[in-house]
């Protein structure tokens, strides 16, 4: 079988000539060009493409990452409506000291609120008077 | 007994050498002029067998030139300059190849089918169908097995040569060129 097969080869010789021709005086021309100095220096493309296609990478993934970003991260801008709303762990007191642009005053904790509280710790009205 | 082959190696490694003293004693313009006269037919054949287009392989021709141009101050004689000026042009064709199967990819044709019809449609295709066959089944080869059969059967060039272009052992060659002969002969076959 492998005799059979290795006829084909051995019996064409004319197989390994090449079946394509060239364009006539091809290879004077072409080789009088390769000698050229101009001939040996890659185009401007070719030699910047390759620090083009970094950069081209470069600035997509840093687009995408942005897009990516603006699309997961929660708008910052809220109005009062929407502190109400994200708002259960504000005291009473801080909600109602919201000025009127929707930004939060400056919210320190009422004196009633600590006298209130220190009351109610046990704290007599006495004892919180005279530390006053 | 007669070999052409060993006759012609013997010559090319003269003359290479004369290259490389060429190039060394700092007349590097003589020594690659020298080379573009020893190589440019043979790499021409050696690209065009993989193109199978004059035009690509003529654009291919001169980026191969370029290359060898640039690394020649590189070259530290290690391998001979024969099979490291092979290399350098194998690679670029790989390259090519691998240029030419992604954009296959987009425009939904295989790389092997695109490569096929460029040889139906080649204007300066003058062989018989044998010889067309013979060059379309070269195609559907794999490409290492491409590479291999290519420069066994067309250069005739040896194992150990063909070792240093590839990068690859001389057993794993005999078994790819091997491969590479059944898979042709079991498509001529056909024809005959």
């Amino acid at each position: 079988m492998k005799q059979t097969d290795m006829d084909i080869f051995q019996d064409s010789p004319e197989l390994k000539k090449m079946p394509f021709s060239v364009p006539e005086s091809y290879f004077d021309i072409r080789k009088a060009e390769l000698k050229k100095p101009q001939a040996k220096k890659m185009s401007i493309w070719g030699r910047i493409s390759p620090y083009a296609a970094v950069a081209a990478v470069f600035i997509f993934m840093v687009s995408a990452g942005t897009f990516f970003l603006e699309q997961t991260t929660p708008d910052q801008d809220m109005t009062e409506e929407d502190y109400m709303l994200f708002s259960d762990n504000m005291t009473i007191s801080a909600i109602y000291e919201m000025e009127e642009d929707g930004q939060i005053a400056e919210a320190g904790i009422a004196d009633e609120d600590i006298i209130e509280y220190l009351i109610y710790s046990g704290i007599t009205a006495e004892e919180i008077e005279n530390s006053k | 007994m007669f070999n052409p082959c060993l006759i012609l190696g013997v010559l090319i490694r003269m003359t290479d050498r004369e290259i490389i003293e060429h190039f060394n004693s700092g007349r590097q313009e003589e020594a690659f002029n020298h080379i573009v006269n020893n190589y440019t037919e043979r790499l021409y054949w050696h690209i065009r067998r993989f193109l199978c287009s004059h035009e690509d392989t003529d654009d291919l021709l001169q980026d191969v030139f370029i290359k060898i141009w640039a690394a020649l101050p590189s070259f530290r004689g290690e391998s001979r300059l024969y099979t490291w000026i092979y290399r350098i042009a194998t690679n670029e064709v790989l390259n090519h190849l691998r240029k030419q199967r992604f954009k296959a990819v987009i425009s939904l044709e295989s790389a092997s089918g695109a490569l096929e019809r460029k040889i139906d449609e080649d204007p300066y295709f003058n062989g018989d169908h044998l010889q067309r066959e013979l060059h379309k089944s070269i195609q559907r080869l794999p490409e290492k097995q491409r590479i291999v059969f290519s420069l066994r059967y067309f250069d005739e060039m040896k194992y150990e040569d063909m070792a240093e272009v590839t990068g690859t052992s001389v057993g794993a060659l005999k078994a790819s060129y091997h491969h590479a002969c059944e898979k042709i002969r079991n498509d001529l076959q056909k024809l005959l």
